[in-house]
């Protein structure tokens, strides 16, 4: 006779017997840097993951001379996490802070584009507009310079808004200048600038006659620089001093080619208009109102 | 920019690799990873990609294996498994009316069976309808028979310790009756 089979095998049921050895390898995060300006004393270089910008995974200082290196396992970094930022912060003075965004592929080195080391930029922001009717005035030509030419430069948006960074330290110049053009719409706008320190200064500027100068008479724009404005209608007479063009004229009176008037200056430092009056040629102006 | 690096990071998780070697005792196990059959033990240098993995083992007259691997990010991982044997065991008895209990499992009352059996330690439970008569251990190693017998009672213990003095009393006679003889 057969002997009977259990149907099935007789199992102990417990967890499979597995041995799991990992091997991990460096990774060794590596960053040159580029001085553009200015002289960091040191560096302060970090590791921080994206979803907590607080509390750093690893920091360490740098001497400018040092190679900027770390060497992490591999299971330092974890592939849940939504990635990493390298901070750099050079020492010393206002520098920019350079940021790297990263995520570990694979062992081995890992290098950061080189890192341009600079001071914080300086903003000069502002608006033009009318005088008259507080209007922004568009595609006005911003210009900062120095006595080497033109360091920054914009143009004003449809609100008269402007914006110019400077990337390099201005921020303690005193040579600085800044004009705006219009076209010949209105005369040549320039004052001097002062960042006083700070990287930060606003502007507002307005440009055109006042509403009551535009009142007495009829209004001529000049059309030409170094227009001379004299004393007297015949020639040879005194120059009182030359206009540019832009600037508005307001005629009393016509003898000839001749027009006796009043320009007006604002004398910003005292926040009041002063009118002059004098005579141009006809020539130099052209009539509008 | 972040975007960019976000899109980065998400490539990344899809193209990090990991070097992976599987090992078994014995070797030349059948392998599935993830459904897909792998060939046999040792498998060298599989590329995977961090994340959960179902790794299936067999080999014949070896417990398979189904195992979950949550594999890190790491260089290379290296898995051992041990393979249980399987070994045919007849267990018999002329016990009458027992119900035999394994691991609280598998029952049967058969006088005699023949099972495929893990190797290992298994728990026995002799049960006669509903109370039990006999607990114990059962190493399993190798294919082997196993008779089984109830305990004795304490009275047939006690018949049993009287013969065995009276076996020793006859032994020691015959031994001194042998040393006279041989001084002789």
């Amino acid at each position: 006779m057969m002997t009977p089979e259990y149907p099935e095998p007789i199992l102990l049921g417990a967890n499979p017997s597995v041995a799991v050895r990992y091997e991990y390898g460096n990774i060794q995060l590596k960053l040159q840097t580029q001085i553009l300006d200015g002289n960091p004393t040191a560096y302060r270089f970090s590791i921080f993951n994206q979803s907590d910008s607080i509390s750093p995974l690893i920091s360490k200082i740098f001497f400018p001379d040092d190679t900027i290196i770390v060497i992490l396992p591999v299971d330092f970094f974890q592939i849940e996490d939504l990635g990493y930022v390298a901070i750099l912060v050079p020492q010393g003075d206002d520098f920019e802070i350079v940021k790297n965004y990263f995520t570990i592929e694979q062992t081995g080195v890992f290098e950061f584009p080189t890192a341009y080391i600079r001071r914080k930029p300086v903003m000069l922001v502002g608006n033009v507009s009318q005088r008259i009717g507080k209007i922004p005035i568009v595609g006005a030509k911003v210009q900062i310079f120095d006595s080497t030419g033109v360091v920054g430069y914009s143009e004003t948006n449809i609100s008269g808004q402007f914006e110019i960074e400077l990337r390099f330290p201005f921020k303690d110049r005193k040579d600085l200048h800044l004009t705006i053009y219009t076209g010949g719409r209105y005369s040549r706008w320039r004052d001097r600038i002062d960042f006083q320190g700070e990287k930060w200064l606003n502007k507002s500027v307005v440009l055109g006659p006042s509403a009551l100068f535009i009142s007495q008479g009829m209004v001529y724009r000049v059309i030409q620089n170094e227009t001379p404005f004299r004393e007297g209608p015949e020639n040879g007479s005194p120059i009182k001093f030359f206009l540019s063009e832009g600037d508005i004229f307001v005629a009393e009176t016509v003898a000839g080619d001749q027009l006796f008037g009043q320009i007006e200056i604002l004398i910003e430092k005292n926040g009041y208009f002063q009118h002059f009056e004098g005579w141009i040629k006809n020539k130099y102006l052209k009539f509008i109102q | 920019m972040r975007n960019k690096f976000l899109v980065l990071f998400f490539l990344t998780i899809i193209f990090a690799k990991v070097s992976v070697r599987i090992e078994s005792k014995p070797s030349n196990a059948h392998v599935k990873i993830d459904g897909e059959p792998f060939g046999l033990t040792p498998i060298e240098e599989i590329s995977l990609a961090p994340g959960l993995h179902k790794i299936d083992l067999a080999y014949e007259e070896y417990v398979p294996i189904q195992y979950e691997l949550d594999l890190q990010l790491a260089t290379s991982v290296v898995l051992l498994f041990q393979l249980n044997q399987i070994h045919t065991v007849t267990f018999s008895t002329q016990e009458t009316g027992l119900n035999f209990v394994l691991d609280s499992k598998y029952n049967w009352f058969e006088n005699k069976i023949k099972m495929k059996m893990e190797e290992g330690t298994h728990n026995l439970k002799v049960l006669n309808g509903d109370s039990l008569i006999e607990e114990k251990k059962l190493k399993i190693n190798e294919a082997s028979e196993i008779f089984y017998e109830l305990p004795l009672s304490e009275s047939q213990l006690e018949l049993s310790q009287q013969k065995v003095d009276e076996a020793l009393k006859a032994l020691k006679a015959l031994q001194s009756v042998k040393d006279s003889i041989e001084n002789k």
